[in-house]
């Protein structure tokens, strides 16, 4: 056993504590408390353009949302996507070694609601698709579905990269351009790993912020780290089949908030991305 | 009616300076072509202080100005330096035209005429008329003599004669300064006329030898003679020559020209290499084609870039611009990252632009709606866009109407000008569907409380290998990884152009599952007898 310390020795430690604590602590704090009311304002008249500047960027910069038109999951999300920041949609975190052709889990379903329910609100949009995935028909579907006109799609910009470096500087530049408000950067590649560094998502973060355009991420597996301000986990749990003969109806999923800024994290609702129509009505086609 | 002309009468030396317009004040001229033969057929008040004249050889011209420098005429400077005339005199004037080459113009003289009835509403006068004329030339580079009277012939006369004039007072230094502009009341045109000159009437070769020799030299010693004798004796074409000498020649009305198209170009001294000297050419021709396109009130749609190349070869690169712009900077931008994107495969020995132009129209925008980008700056992303990831990678997606499984289009990307996109107006849906709705009809509106499923392309399809059980797919192999499927549906068979060998396609597609949760699209293209996966619902 060492030898405990004396009682003189923690009370000078406390005094000493004590004393730098005055020293630093602020001056209304510090002051008598019949003068506490006059420090107090003279902090103010320092601090005044400090509290002021610091209270129109905190109004300036006010998060909004880009909803994504599907209710829960707007609730879920705290009103949408957050404008102005760096998102992401990612697939299941925990799978290690990750399997190359990946669980359906609704990720592009719902990237595609979003840009829909944008498309619907009269902004222009940006794919900046460096797995070259998506798929005009299937957006179409999610316009029409919204009972949108298919017009809408006009406004969407579809950027085919060809590799990481064309898709990053297509991304940049299309954020510069005033007007963008929502880019999807889809780098979900089978197969593919990581795309951008750290430090990539760190300047894209940035630029969003700098542009106010909605940046969202659409990955296999978190890939922007702790750069994002909206980390949307989704995992698959079935998929529905109709009765025989089977055809496919819909997928159940589970999207789980991985990292949010301003809502606690970890919270979870069920998703069901369906087909339109069912299995009874479909039918071959010939040409 | 009346005319207004504008004369420049040494347009190959001016078309030179419009180009160069740094060389300005120095002694300079041109010549008809390379070599020690070539003629000087325009020469720089400098160089003619200095007893350079047109007609001389080029030694000739350096032995009596050694400083002198020299450029081959060039027809696409001249041709561009007309048509830059007329944009000057379409500024002032909707009808003007240029008049064509021998018609009374001398070689080397660009002569341009404007309708300038009822213009007094707009200038106060004809002589303010004139200034106007005479300093918008100026400011384009070519500077000239205006002169107004009652026809296109004693107008172009009118300015010839203040030409001469100036060109006396410079050469011989003497007497105040020459007048650049001419009011020529219609009482006052023959009393104009008479003191001149025949030869300026441009009379033809037959009819000034005969003049000549009968000792007609003025106009007045014309007008003086027998009409209807000298018509019998030289021809019936003194008569149209007395008419002009008079001012009533008969003279059709000036023509509208309704051409939108705007041409600049430039033959190079040396071939071009290397992009940064081309850029150095392309920043004047669209330069001088901003100035015209802004004394037009117009705005550049499309450009059209020509390079001649030193193999003899032609290149053509089309530009589109979303919007009629004039801005010279957009413009040069979109210039440059074309030919960034395909540059040409051989020195350069000619540029040459065209413009097609529309008026400029102020953009309108919407009470309801984003503003989005500035038309100049979403030109300036897509054309770095294309440049970056290639022109048929980039823009709006576009259904295609057939039927093929791996079709898609994409079109060029364009803002719309007035959305239909307004929350809460819906369109009626159209008839056509698109394949996948029509293997998947909606029955009823689709629950809210959910995304749409959607599909993931794979372009390219990825081979597989399916192991059937019964006929169905029961097991799946391929790059991407291997499993057992747990469920499939189909096949859904899918035909068309089977009129055509090359185009013909027949595909089964099924809907599967994998052990792990992953719904696939897997196809057998009966025409390769091939698995493949296109497509990954997610």
């Amino acid at each position: 056993m060492g030898p405990s310390p004396a009682p003189h020795d923690s009370r000078t430690r406390d005094r000493r504590d004590g004393d730098r604590a005055s020293e630093t602590a602020p001056r209304h704090l510090t002051a008598p408390p019949g003068r506490r009311s006059e420090a107090l304002e003279a902090l103010l008249v320092d601090l005044g353009s400090q509290i002021q500047k610091g209270s129109a960027r905190a109004v300036a910069e006010a998060p909004r949302w880009q909803a994504t038109g599907i209710g829960p999951l707007d609730r879920l999300l705290g009103g949408g996507f957050p404008i102005g920041r760096l998102s992401e949609i990612c697939g299941p975190a925990e799978e290690a070694p990750r399997p190359a052709l990946a669980p359906s889990a609704g990720r592009t379903a719902v990237a595609q609601a979003l840009v829909a329910e944008a498309l619907s609100k009269g902004v222009l949009v940006a794919w900046i698709d460096l797995a070259d995935a998506f798929d005009p028909d299937s957006a179409l579907e999610t316009i029409r579905a919204r009972g949108d006109a298919d017009t809408h799609l006009d406004r969407l910009l579809w950027v085919r990269a060809r590799d990481e470096d064309e898709a990053l500087r297509s991304c940049e530049r299309v954020m510069r351009t005033e007007g963008f408000e929502l880019v999807v950067f889809d780098l979900f590649r089978p197969g593919d790993g990581p795309v951008a560094k750290d430090v990539t998502w760190l300047r894209l973060a940035r630029l969003s912020a700098a542009t106010r355009t909605t940046l969202v991420a659409l990955s296999d597996g978190p890939s922007t780290g702790a750069r994002a301000e909206l980390v949307l986990e989704m995992r698959p749990r079935r998929v529905l089949w109709s009765e025989p003969p089977y055809l496919l109806e819909s997928i159940e999923t589970e999207a789980v908030l991985r990292r949010h800024r301003s809502r606690p994290t970890g919270e979870k609702i069920a998703l069901r991305a369906a087909l339109n129509g069912g299995a009874a009505s479909r039918t071959s086609e010939a040409c | 009616m009346r005319v207004g002309c504008l004369l420049v009468p040494d347009l190959p030396l001016q078309a030179a300076l419009r180009a160069e317009p740094e060389l300005r004040g120095r002694p300079r001229g041109i010549t008809s072509g390379p070599g020690n033969r070539a003629e000087v057929v325009a020469v720089a008040e400098s160089a003619a202080k200095q007893a350079v004249r047109q007609g001389q050889t080029l030694p000739q011209a350096r032995a009596v100005c050694p400083e002198i420098e020299v450029r081959v005429a060039s027809p696409v400077l001249e041709r561009t330096a007309r048509e830059a005339l007329l944009d000057v005199a379409l500024s002032l004037a909707p009808r003007a035209e240029a008049a064509p080459r021998g018609s009374g113009i001398f070689a080397s003289e660009g002569v341009v005429f404007v309708d300038a009835s009822g213009t007094t509403a707009l200038h106060g006068d004809e002589s303010s008329f004139a200034s106007v004329f005479h300093a918008r030339a100026e400011r384009a580079g070519i500077p000239g003599f205006v002169a107004i009277a009652s026809t296109r012939g004693v107008s172009r006369l009118a300015a010839r004669h203040l030409s001469l004039a100036a060109m006396h007072r410079r050469l011989e230094a003497t007497g105040p300064e020459s007048p650049t502009t001419r009011i020529l009341p219609r009482e006052r045109e023959v009393a104009f006329l008479e003191p001149l000159p025949i030869d300026l009437l441009d009379p033809d070769d037959r009819t000034a030898e005969a003049l000549t020799r009968f000792g007609v030299r003025r106009v007045r010693e014309l007008l003086r003679l027998p009409r209807r004798d000298l018509a019998a004796r030289i021809g019936p074409q003194l008569l149209e020559l007395v008419a002009r000498a008079r001012g009533e020649e008969e003279e059709p009305p000036i023509p509208e020209p309704k051409t939108t198209t705007l041409e600049e170009g430039q033959d190079l001294e040396a071939a071009i290499v290397s992009l940064e000297p081309l850029t150095f050419v392309l920043r004047g021709l669209v330069s001088r084609l901003t100035e015209r396109l802004a004394l037009r009130g117009l705005g550049c749609t499309e450009l059209r870039l020509g390079l001649e190349l030193e193999n003899g070869a032609r290149q053509s690169r089309r530009v589109g611009v979303a919007t009629p712009s004039q801005d010279e900077q957009v413009l040069l931008r979109l210039l440059r990252l074309t030919v960034e994107r395909a540059p040409p495969m051989a020195p350069i020995e000619s540029v040459t632009l065209l413009c097609e132009a529309l008026p400029l129209r102020r953009e309108q925008l919407d009470l309801f709606l984003p503003r989005g980008p500035s038309p100049s700056d979403l030109d300036q992303t897509l054309a770095e866009l294309a440049s970056l990831c290639g022109e048929d990678r980039v823009g709006a997606p576009e259904i295609v109407d057939t039927h093929r499984p791996d079709a898609f289009g994409l079109k060029p990307f364009r803002k719309p000008k007035r959305p239909n996109a307004v929350q809460g107006s819906k369109r009626a849906r159209p008839a056509r569907q698109t394949r996948s709705e029509a293997a998947h009809p909606p029955r009823t509106a689709p629950p809210r409380r959910g995304p749409r499923l959607s599909m993931r392309a794979l372009r390219p399809a990825v081979r597989a290998q399916v192991h059937l059980v019964n006929g169905r797919p029961a097991h799946l192999r391929c790059r991407l990884g291997q499993g057992e499927i747990v469920k499939a549906a189909g096949p859904w068979r899918t035909t068309g152009h089977w009129w055509s060998e090359s185009a013909h396609f027949a595909v089964d597609h099924y809907d599967i599952e994998l052990g792990d949760g992953t719904v696939l699209r897997l196809a057998f293209d009966w025409k390769t007898k091939r698995w493949q996966i296109d497509g990954l619902y997610d």
